[in-house]
């Protein structure tokens, strides 16, 4: 696959406020920038958590190995647990959309709320991960909802990006 | 669009059906008129003046026998949830499925509603609606049918009056016919009235009404009563006429009269009545002759009396008399007469009686004296003898006449032991009667005389009374019997109208009859079948089964609907609670079970059927199952569904279906229009959206950043092939018999766009069907693979979404 530039989430999400139609026509623009901010985050955890480069690949592999970061007490790996699990639920559905697979392809304005707020706990909960102590993964930075992402080899050279 | 006038395979099938059909259900009064050709002429002659009376031409209607009718358009404004911005939602007039999916809110009740309305010619629900919108109360429903040959619009306004608009233009009201079959079929079901089924399931006999009534019927049955009814009245007073007429001839003995009346009954034929006038014109005008019986006597007691005392008073101076007294009284006169010579002669000597011979002039003194005695003696007897001649005379009166042979033989008929004897007895005292004088009879004869007279009377009375009383009788009936004949045979000819109307009035009342309960039948035993059919696709999974499910009364009992229930092979007991044991879900499959049988019998003018809501508290399987049905009847008909409920579609997807699929959508709040678009093809729907909106923006950078829209443009593209890709590969593994489950593993390994592109080939290539190219969009699907990750890949956007376009093309053309 080739190598394309990330659009910023914050460029994705200013496209989305201009793009003609009200919300609920846009939905599923909604719902992309929601996928792509879940696999921004899976792809920007360190190689403490995840040993294979930062892209979009493995995106449920890479969220559920940051319930074992190194560090995290027992309770904290179950909120993650819980949250990567919020999250993963809300990929799986997004993705359905996104495939065609559902066949209504605007999802309803109250499930692309609760994704949202999936994805946005998710980014909260990652936001305190330790960054990668090597650097090598320093070309993709994810933060909170909204944080900018800078431009890499993401897209493309997944086994498993949907 | 397909158009109906090219659709005529399910056209010609329908037809077919109905031919099957024709002759059985009398529906319509044009059906009936077209049934007495068939009748005999009498019967055929009083059916057509009744359907002359109602005003029915013989031809059946025009609207119906121009069906099948299917709706090419609908437009709602200002009718229950629908507010001033229209919905107006585009149709293809023929067979085929239609899906209208719509959120919750949307406003398909009210359109479904309004569809009803229009249709039905605006009849009363058996639910309650909103009277009209709370925001905008100019009602305008807009129904637009087509057959084919010809559109026209049903359409009403605020007064929610359904008219009816011609391509000319010219508004009138709904045809008859159209409005009775839409009762009977009732192709448009909303989900309130099947929620009342679902309530209680007892109810299905008042879901199923409309569909068997058969008011032509009843109103045939109707006016054939006022005849029979008058009929049956005359036939009484023609019956009472010859009752009394048999009964008078029967009182005057004529026994051939009698045999006639006997044998022809009240409603003699012309030719014996013939016979009957010449024989009554030989009956005797006048009263029967005379009897001549003897008056009847009684003895009165003062007559008695004095008559006794008369003879005794006679036997009394006969005792007192002597005989020669008159003679001795006479010469004593004579002798004592002046200038007697004898008696001269006798002074002139010694002075003696010449009687006596007594001497001395003393016994002129003696003489005068005896002669005064004898005088008052005969005097006496002579009176005596008048007065008891007088009282006999008068007794007269108190002993019978004579019996003359007319009386002799009528009493001789008496049914009485002692006739004989009595009539011997008048006929000696008539005897006695005849001699009967006072030298002849004493006192006491008299009265044993007169005893036996009064013991006569006594019997005579009592008879001669029956006898005259039988001949007043025979007297009168004799004076009346050619009256009640005659008037039997003048209430006979002014009743053979309604006699002989009575008759075919009856028969054909019988017909009827017959054509109730075979319409009934027809109607009810295909419903039945097709109801345990839908049943048993609609529950293949529950042990619940439905038996047998039966139509009682109808006509004179109550009707219902009888449920043979048997749940894991144990029949549940029959009765009203019956059902209970339904689950909310089962009990809608029972009631579109039933629905769907009525909609579409083959007889029925409409080809379309709109559903509201069918999959109300159905689980997946049942979903399924009815996303089956309502493929197979799309073949016949155009099915309309409005759903809020994905699983119907997503069923309908996962056996291979593509309905046209409508979709609803409310704007926000602010603006609560609802814009309804057609989803042809799944793809080229969302890509033509995404297209909408490039060509309309002349600068991009207005919506943002050209690589943010290209991203989002590409997404948008790559979600519009995989719809296209995944529609495809479920309608070939439908076609292919593959397992739901084993498709939805293959879909499961195949995630990413190209992965799908493979799996719908190798399905193609298991199929014999040409696979697509996709060779030459490696780099688009890159590309679109790219910006569905928030990528920006470098090249022509314009490009990607004609390649797009063209790929999605193919793809929709692999499975036809």
């Amino acid at each position: 696959m080739a190598t394309f530039r990330d659009v910023s989430i914050a460029a994705l999400e200013a496209a989305y406020s201009g793009w003609p139609g009200t919300a609920e026509e846009k939905a599923a623009l909604q719902v992309l920038t929601l996928r792509v901010r879940i696999e921004r985050a899976a792809a920007a955890l360190p190689s403490t958590i995840i040993a294979t480069p930062p892209d979009a690949s493995f995106v449920e592999r890479r969220l559920y190995l940051s319930v074992g970061e190194p560090g995290l007490s027992h309770g904290h790996r179950i909120r993650r647990l819980r949250t990567v699990a919020a999250a993963m639920g809300a990929y799986g559905a997004i993705c359905e959309v996104l495939h065609g697979r559902n066949p209504d392809p605007v999802p309803p304005l109250q499930d692309v709320q609760a994704w949202a707020a999936a994805v946005d706990g998710l980014e909260v909960e990652l936001a305190g991960v330790q960054p990668d102590p090597a650097g090598e993964h320093a070309s993709l930075l994810v933060t909170a909802r909204g944080g900018v992402s800078t431009a890499g080899p993401l897209a493309g050279s997944s086994s498993d990006a949907t | 669009m397909r158009r109906l006038s090219t659709a005529t395979t399910p056209k010609e099938e329908r037809r077919v059906d109905t031919t099957r059909n024709s002759g059985q259900s009398l529906l319509t009064w044009q059906d009936i008129a077209a049934a007495a050709r068939a009748l005999p002429i009498d019967q055929r002659e009083l059916l057509l003046e009744i359907v002359e009376e109602k005003g029915v031409s013989e031809a059946t209607g025009a609207t119906t026998a121009e069906g099948p009718w299917y709706l090419r358009s609908i437009h709602v404004r200002g009718h229950i949830g629908v507010g001033r911005d229209a919905v107006d939602l585009p149709l293809t007039p023929g067979p085929g499925l239609t899906i209208v999916s719509a959120r919750n809110g949307t406003g398909k009740t009210s359109i479904a509603d309004g569809v009803r309305h229009n249709l039905s010619g605006g009849i009363t629900r058996s639910y309650e609606v909103l009277t009209e919108n709370v925001h905008y109360h100019e009602r305008d429903i807009v129904v637009t049918v087509s057959n084919g040959a010809r559109e026209v619009q049903i359409m009403c306004g605020r007064d929610a009056i359904v008219h009816w608009r011609e391509p000319a233009g010219a508004l009138a009201t709904l045809p008859s016919d159209w409005t009775e079959a839409f009762a009977r079929y009732m192709p448009v079901l909303l989900y309130p009235e099947v929620s009342q089924v679902i309530h209680d399931p007892a109810t299905l006999h008042t879901f199923l009404r409309d569909a068997l009534e058969l008011t032509a019927l009843q109103e045939l049955q109707a006016a054939l009563k006022p005849m029979r009814e008058a009929g049956r009245s005359a036939l009484r007073a023609v019956t009472s006429a010859h009752e009394q007429a048999s009964d008078g001839v029967m009182g005057v003995g004529h026994q051939e009269l009698a045999a006639l009346l006997g044998e022809c009954g009240p409603t003699a034929d012309d030719s014996v009545i013939e016979q009957i006038r010449t024989v009554i014109t030989g009956l005797p005008d006048s009263a029967p002759p005379p009897l001549a019986l003897p008056d009847l006597w009684a003895v009165c007691d003062a007559s008695r009396a004095v008559a006794t005392a008369a003879l005794e008073r006679l036997a009394a101076a006969h005792d007192s008399s002597v005989t020669g007294a008159e003679a001795v009284r006479d010469a004593l006169t004579k002798l004592l007469a002046q200038k007697a010579s004898p008696l001269a002669d006798n002074r002139a000597h010694d002075d003696v009686c010449p009687v006596c011979q007594a001497q001395g002039r003393g016994w002129r003194e003696l003489a005068t004296r005896e002669v005064t005695r004898l005088s008052c003696l005969t005097m006496e007897l002579r009176e005596a003898e008048a007065m008891a001649a007088e009282a006999l005379e008068d007794l007269a009166g108190a002993l019978p006449a004579a019996v003359n042979d007319p009386a002799r033989r009528v009493l001789g008929a008496l049914d009485d032991p002692e006739v004989d004897r009595r009539i011997a007895q008048w006929d000696r005292l008539v005897g006695r009667r005849t001699q009967l004088s006072a030298a002849t009879i004493s006192a006491n004869a008299l009265a044993a005389l007169l005893d036996e007279a009064t013991d006569l009377a006594a019997w005579y009375a009592p008879q001669r009374e029956q006898i005259l009383l039988q001949r007043d009788e025979l007297v009168a009936a004799q004076a009346t019997v050619r009256t009640h004949v005659q008037t039997w045979l003048e209430a006979l000819a002014k009743a053979r109208p309604a006699l002989d109307r009575l008759q075919v009035a009856n028969r054909l009342n019988d017909r009827v009859d017959k054509w109730l309960k075979t319409a009934r039948a027809d109607i009810f035993e295909p419903i039945g079948e097709q109801v345990k059919e839908l049943w048993t696709v609609l529950n293949s999974d529950a042990d619940l089964k439905l038996t047998d499910i039966s139509l009682r009364g109808g006509t004179q009992r109550q009707m219902g609907v009888t449920l043979g229930l048997v749940d894991g092979g144990v029949a549940l007991p029959a009765g009203k609670n019956s059902s209970a044991v339904l689950s909310t879900g089962q009990r809608n499959a029972l009631s579109l079970a039933t629905y769907l049988p009525r909609a579409t019998q083959p007889q029925s003018p409409f080809g379309f059927l709109v559903l509201d809501d069918p999959i109300h508290a159905f689980d997946t399987w049942r979903v399924r199952y009815l996303a089956d049905c309502l493929l197979k009847l799309s073949e016949r008909f155009q099915v309309v569904v409005f759903t809020h409920d994905d699983r119907l579609w997503q069923a309908l997807r996962a056996i291979g279906a593509r309905p046209t699929h409508v979709r609803m959508d409310r704007r926000a709040d602010r603006h609560p229009q609802v814009k309804v678009s057609t989803v042809v093809s799944p793809g080229l729907h969302l890509l033509n959206d995404l297209q909408r909106v490039l060509a309309a923006e002349t600068d991009t950078a207005a919506i943002g950043s050209p690589e943010a829209v290209t991203s989002m443009a590409l997404a948008m593209c790559r979600q519009a092939l995989d719809t296209e890709v995944v529609t495809q590969i479920e309608i070939l593994g439908r076609r292919l018999q593959i397992p739901q489950a084993t498709v939805a593993e293959h879909m499961k390994g195949a995630r990413r766009t190209a992965d799908q592109l493979r799996l719908l080939n190798s399905y193609a290539q298991r199929a014999g069907l040409p696979p697509v190219s996709v060779a030459p969009y490696g780099s688009t699907i890159k590309a679109l693979n790219g910006g569905a990750h928030g990528c920006y890949p470098l090249g022509d956007l314009k490009r990607w979404v004609q390649d797009s376009r063209r790929l999605i093309k193919d793809v929709a053309r692999i499975g036809g």
